[in-house]
């Protein structure tokens, strides 16, 4: 009796779920024209077999054991890239058609199944089938959360696809680019790495990566840049104790025009120092409406330059001297 | 300011050379290395000290070595000295 009423309570919610399921059988298979026979990845034209790609490979390490045989290695080479290509592409194309749809056709289920159960919730008699659907709701947009953050990390499916063919995009241009090499230079076992990358970069994986580095790009930048002022970082040059001398003489020099009670005269003085070093070869730039600490810190620039460039000490002694 | 030192002078090479920087109003404050055995570099930073100043001596000596009279530390680190990383520390005069 009491499984009866329950029954009764829940015959909303088997019509409704009913319903959306033969609704969702009609939508499997508007995905786009019949592939061509020369292009269905099940059809002999084009399929790499295994045995035609040992065949190659066996031929063309036969070719490379010979130098006047490398232009028919190159050959087989690029035959193998291609056939091997051709697989990997439609293989892509029928896999990114997948993932839309199949990921669509989830998340449509996965909307009507909430909409229907949120509907049935509200027209359902009784707590207890309240109760129980209440769950079964909750379950569902728990379940489609924990779909898409641990298969898609919560990315679109259009942001994953985008992602994947522009990294695809760039293997390919890497791989046709080096195809114009020699096969010295390009032989088949660098290829075949390339084409793995190639393949890898159509991946729901490689995808995710790829959008992950496009973030990690800035810092890629960042490290770039690093390696500029790394690569730009002065070299100290070794320093005789004349050097260190002449070094602390410059900038004592210094220290008095700095520290000059008649500020005008020192000021003065820096602009001829600079306009002698300038006169010399030295890369210095000032003008008259430098304030005196910009001139100071100028020629202060100057002598810690030379710590690391030993033709300047010399013609910032004279420029001192004068 | 962080500039880089051969890593093959000497540990008294090494200090001479920090010693001239110093001399152009600059002060060493870290001691690293860039950790290439095959291109091995001393990294120092220096801050400016401004025009005209300059800090009083500084001393490097081997981590295992006494601290010089009359000194105070600045910062040890472990830099290459002939091509090989040893710890050392840097004193300066009080």
């Amino acid at each position: 009796m009491k499984m009866n009423k329950v029954y009764v309570q829940f015959q909303p919610v088997v019509l409704i779920l009913g319903l959306c399921s033969g609704l969702l059988t009609g939508c499997g298979t508007i995905n786009g024209p019949t592939i061509p026979k020369a292009l269905d990845r099940n059809g002999l034209i084009s399929t790499f077999s295994t045995n035609a790609f040992q065949a190659n490979l066996k031929e063309y390490r036969e070719a490379m054991g010979r130098k006047t045989s490398y232009p028919r290695a190159q050959v087989l080479r690029d035959q193998m890239i291609g056939s091997i290509r051709v697989e990997i592409e439609m293989n892509y194309r029928i896999f990114e058609q997948q993932l839309y749809s199949g990921r669509a056709t989830f998340n449509t289920a996965a909307d009507i199944t909430e909409l229907a159960l949120a509907g049935a919730a509200t027209i359902t008699h009784g707590e207890q089938a309240k109760t129980i659907i209440g769950a079964v709701l909750l379950a569902t947009k728990g379940s489609r959360l924990s779909y898409d953050k641990n298969f898609f990390r919560e990315k679109t499916t259009e942001a994953i696809i985008a992602s994947m063919q522009s990294e695809r995009s760039k293997k390919l241009a890497q791989i046709i680019d080096s195809m114009n090499l020699t096969v010295q230079a390009y032989p088949f076992e660098k290829a075949w790495v390339d084409l793995v990358d190639y393949f890898y970069a159509g991946t729901i994986e490689g995808g995710l990566l790829a959008l992950t580095s496009e973030a990690g790009r800035g810092a890629a930048a960042s490290k770039e840049k690093l390696q500029i002022v790394e690569a730009s970082r002065i070299r100290l040059l070794k320093a005789s104790a004349a050097d260190i001398r002449a070094t602390g003489d410059l900038t004592d020099e210094l220290g008095k025009l700095v520290n000059a009670t008649d500020q005008a005269a020192a000021r003065d003085k820096a602009l001829a120092i600079l306009g002698r070093l300038k006169s010399d070869g030295v890369n210095v730039t000032f003008d008259s409406t430098d304030s005196n600490e910009q001139l100071y810190q100028k020629l202060q620039d100057q002598i810690d330059a030379a710590t690391a460039d030993s033709a300047l000490k010399p013609k910032l002694i004279r420029a001192f001297a004068n | 300011m962080s500039v880089e030192i051969d890593g093959t002078y000497t540990l008294e090479e090494l200090e001479s050379a920090i010693l001239d920087k110093e001399a152009a109003a600059n002060e060493l404050t870290i001691l690293d290395n860039n950790d290439d055995v095959s291109d091995p570099k001393t990294l120092a930073t220096f801050k400016k000290l401004g025009p005209g100043k300059r800090p009083k001596p500084i001393h490097l000596v081997s981590s295992t070595d006494p601290q010089p009279a009359n000194t105070k530390l600045v910062c040890s680190g472990t830099v290459y000295t002939s091509g090989a990383k040893i710890v050392v520390a840097a004193y300066r005069d009080k």
